[in-house]
């Protein structure tokens, strides 16, 4: 019995794991990679259908319109944060005081759900209750912030509410990637004159390379799951002009009937994913090979 | 690690990173000041005063009514029978995600299989995994297998989507404790889960603690697979809530409205003032998921 | 105390071949060294011999029990490891009493064990207390008594004192000493350090890449090592390797423009002369200021370095470079040159070929 543990242990506990990998997972990916080569409707069935699917999605506006906005949303989210994040985690960086108290103000965005942020940030920017009204209270009669009422501009209304849930993110990392910076380097740059601004710009962020490119795929990530957020802030409109591909793939699969266009969808997403992750591993197998 | 703050042109740049940290922690915080005060506020009060301004007359109505009976479509019973059903799903969730993941992480680190290499590539993978790619397949499979609509079946889509993340962040813990314990229990005749049990476990507060933050966080705050998997009775609070503040008959009720957000985001809230560095960490280990 | 009996164990890993046909037998109430460098295989040998690592071939006996396929704790062993390895959850009773109660021994018997080893130990204080409040010495010393308290009658040493500084490790070394003495226990005990297993050992088994060089007492490891690596691992500073040649009447060697009188060699096999390689340790060497003896030849002096009581002096020897070690007093006095006689009752001979002893 005892040997039997002995041999067997490991691989019984990692049963479960393993059968949720493979099935779940791999079964998963390669049950939505096959639909999409289907002309599966409401109900998915195995009629083959070569590249239709792929040709047909990308002449729908609706996707064009949503994949585009993937990038822009992503664009401005990662930016966003990036700048906001370094430049806070720079202010903390030097021995702030109260800096538990700054950091705990601003990471708690992260806490909690989408949902909520995107029902807040829907009161705050929907100009009858949100910024508009409030600053015409103040006497700017004429002022207008409709951002989120209107098709050009509605995506950017998701890039402030996800900067703000955001933020904190990058900024704990940067910040430990600062921390990680040899000190040395600045008596360095000190002996040498070179202000402060001047050695974070020119020495201290371009070898923080590897931070930056965690936070970038982390955003990329996240960007590319968003859903929840879509749907509480912007509903994906107006009309869908603030669509993005989660949405799209979960609104086809399960709404309009069309599996088979979904999961094309579904594996677009999933290669763009891919090659947002497939530089991050290289550099990775990379850095340990110079190690 | 600083250069400190003596010459002039440094001291001006110490009040400028002070503004700067003010006004981004003031930014941040002013959603959750929307919320705390639009929810105090009788709905004439909402209608007419502006965002930021304060009650004239402070209530908590709006909660009592987010709480039982605000409406949400055809039903009118609050956010109450989400939170519940939130609770329901969250607490297995968290419980079944770190026991399996725990041991998983042990067998990983401290036992080392044959196909360790393959496993730790497949669990990046899907950890990466946006959910959308694979949510159609696992309906299929959860209506074949009859769990769909079910608790059980919620919950465990949850453990399925959180099972590979918490995997490696025990296995990495655990890939620090030194072999030899490891060894010496073996000598003192423990198996793999006697040496789990009495020897590892103890020693994995702090993994435990950070899992139970991160994993509390993301099954709370999931939206999609409570709104796909959840049956008409076991609606987690996100979808409720989403229900009742998108409902559109009468008017908008925002001051309800915004207590009933206030009280779905308040557990990982709590969570996240109480639990300080151990979420820190848990975003370091991977990012907590929207 | 029970023996241990290693036959042609065999274990690699991969393409790699840790362990080359090892054979051990160790008598009961020994206390044997594995000794060797990094990767030579001794603490992979102590892992197969405790039932932590698999041989792929070869059988291992402790008493009259082929243990090869038995789990660690049925081999009835105890094993210290370098870094003792204690449960840090656990208090100092709670790791010694560990192993007896996964082998469901009753409860009296546990406490009984216990107190005597902690008495034997002299950790009866710390028996509350967690291993992250013990110093370094005494987690040793519960990391020895984890062993003690399973009544094992093989007890195997991983380095153990690898992790201690040189003060306390000189104070163990003794402790260990004295615990063999006490408790009569067959040891096996793995380190790279020369000088542990020459005070530690009734017998010292070299290992090389794999294999075992030289099994045998410290003193005949010392005077008369079988292979020259051997011959250069033990002893510090190390033997001196002169390249020679035997002349055919196998008395005497040639180096350079120097001959050695060997006749008095006990030669291992007929010698017909040919290439050798002359070994001397820096201490047999004669060094004096004035030509004392015949054969003593008048050297240069490379360089010298004191070391306290003695000094170790290079010297360039016919050609080949030479170090000697001398008292401090003469070797101050030494200038340009010395003369230096090597003893032919002294050396140890090789064969080039093999490296084995002649």
């Amino acid at each position: 019995m005892r040997a039997l543990v002995r041999r067997f242990g490991g691989r019984a506990a990692l049963t479960p794991l393993v059968v949720i990998l493979v099935v779940c997972y791999l079964g998963g990916i390669g049950w939505t990679i096959g639909i999409s080569f289907t002309d599966s409707r409401m109900v998915p069935r195995w009629n083959f259908d070569g590249f239709d699917q792929y040709i047909r999605l990308f002449t729908t506006p609706r996707w064009i319109t949503a994949y585009t906005n993937m990038f822009i949303y992503g664009a401005g989210v990662i930016l966003g944060t990036l700048i906001l994040g370094s430049l806070l985690a720079i202010a903390l960086d030097s021995r702030t005081r109260f800096e538990s108290v700054f950091r705990t103000m601003l990471l708690y965005p992260l806490s909690v759900s989408f949902i909520v942020t995107g029902l807040v940030w829907d009161a705050i920017l929907t100009p009858s209750t949100g910024v508009e009204s409030m600053v015409r209270g103040l006497g700017w009669s004429n002022f207008s912030f409709d951002w989120i009422g209107q098709q050009q501009t509605a995506v950017y209304c998701l890039i402030i509410a996800a900067v703000w849930h955001h933020v904190g993110l990058v900024m704990v990392i940067m910040l430990s990637g600062l921390r990680a910076f040899d000190p040395e380097i600045w008596k360095a740059a000190k002996v040498e004159g070179i202000t402060t601004a001047r050695t974070y710009l020119h020495v201290v962020l371009p070898s923080l390379g590897p931070t930056i490119m965690t936070c970038v795929i982390l955003l990329a990530i996240q960007v590319i799951r968003s859903y929840d957020l879509v749907v509480a802030l912007t509903g994906g409109g107006p009309g869908v002009s603030s669509d993005l591909p989660a949405k799209f793939v979960v609104d086809l699969a399960f709404e309009r009937g069309n599996v088979g266009q979904a999961s094309a969808a579904a594996v677009i997403m999933f290669a763009t994913v891919l090659v947002c992750i497939i530089p991050y591993i290289l550099i990775g197998t990379r850095r340990s090979e110079v190690e | 690690m600083t250069s400190a703050a003596n010459t002039p042109v440094e001291q001006r740049s110490s009040w400028l990173k002070y503004l700067l940290l003010i006004v981004a922690a003031l930014a941040s915080a002013v959603p959750l000041i929307v919320m705390l005060l639009t929810s105090v506020k009788t709905l004439p009060d909402v209608q007419s005063g502006s965002l930021l301004a304060l009650p004239h007359s402070f209530t908590l109505e709006p909660w009592l009514k987010a709480w039982n009976s605000a409406c949400a479509g055809l039903t009118c019973g609050g956010v109450q029978v989400g939170f519940w059903n939130s609770v329901k799903i969250t607490v297995p969730g968290v419980v079944v995600t770190i026991a399996l993941g725990s041991i998983s992480g042990y067998a990983l680190a401290l036992w080392r299989p044959r196909w360790n290499g393959l496993l730790l590539m497949l669990l990046s993978l899907a950890i990466f995994m946006p959910y959308q790619v694979v949510v159609f397949p696992l309906v299929k499979m959860w209506s074949t297998a009859n769990i769909f609509g079910t608790l059980f079946g919620v919950v465990l889509v949850h453990v399925v989507f959180n099972l590979p993340l918490i995997t490696v962040l025990f296995r990495n813990f655990y890939v620090a404790v030194p072999g030899e314990i490891v060894k010496a229990a073996r000598v003192d005749g423990a198996g793999f889960y006697s040496t789990f049990f009495e020897v590892i476990l103890p020693m994995s507060v702090a993994p435990i603690i950070v899992s139970v933050i991160l994993v509390f966080t993301n099954i709370w705050n999931d939206f999609l697979f409570g709104l796909i998997f959840a049956g008409p009775t076991g609606r987690p609070m996100t979808v409720e809530l989403n229900n009742i503040v998108g409902a559109v008959t009468g008017e908008r009720e925002y001051n309800v409205d915004m207590a009933a957000t206030l009280i779905t985001a308040l557990p990982p809230l709590l969570i996240y003032f109480l639990s300080g560095r151990y979420f820190v960490r848990g975003l370091a280990s991977g990012a907590v998921k929207g | 105390m029970q023996k241990v009996s290693v036959k042609s164990v065999r274990k690699s890993y991969g393409a790699v071949d840790v362990l080359k046909d090892i054979n051990l037998d160790v008598e009961p109430g020994e206390f044997v060294v594995l000794l060797g460098p990094s990767g030579c295989g001794k603490s992979t040998l102590l892992n197969t011999i405790a039932g932590l690592d698999q041989a792929q071939q070869g059988s291992i006996t402790i008493g009259d029990r082929d243990v090869t396929r038995l789990d660690p704790s049925e081999r009835e062993i105890g094993m210290v490891f370098q870094s003792y390895a204690l449960y840090p959850t656990m208090t100092v009773r709670q790791n010694l009493s560990f192993g007896l109660r996964m082998h469901g021994t009753p409860k009296p018997e546990i406490e009984r064990r216990v107190s005597r080893t902690a008495a034997m130990l002299q950790i009866e204080s710390l028996l509350a207390r967690k291993p992250a409040h013990l110093s370094g010495g005494q987690r040793q010393r519960v990391a020895i008594g984890r062993a003690i308290v399973r009544d094992a009658s093989v007890f195997l040493f991983d380095e153990p004192l690898s992790n201690l500084d040189a003060k306390l490790r000189g104070e163990t070394r003794i402790e260990i000493k004295k615990l063999h003495q006490d408790l009569n226990c067959t040891i096996l005990y793995v380190t790279h350090d020369q000088i542990e297993a020459m005070t530690l050992a009734t017998r010292i088994a070299v290992m090389n890449q794999g294999k075992i060089e030289q099994f045998d007492t410290p003193r005949a490891i010392y005077e008369r090592p079988a292979t020259t690596f051997v011959a250069g691992f033990v002893g510090s500073p190390p033997m001196n390797m002169l390249r020679g040649r035997l002349l055919p009447d196998a008395k005497r060697v040639q180096i350079g423009d120097t001959t050695i009188d060997v006749g008095d060699y006990a030669f291992s096999r007929p010698a017909t002369g040919g290439d050798v390689i002359l070994g001397i340790r820096p201490e047999d060497i004669e060094v004096s200021l004035d030509q004392v003896s015949s054969e003593a030849r008048a050297c240069k002096v490379s360089f010298s370095e004191p070391t306290g009581a003695d000094t170790t002096v290079w010297f360039d020897f016919s050609g080949q470079r030479v170090h000697a070690r001398v008292r401090a007093k003469l070797g101050e006095r030494l200038g340009e040159t010395a003369y230096v006689r090597i003893p032919g009752q002294q050396v140890s001979l090789f064969d080039p070929s093999d490296e084995r002893r002649i």
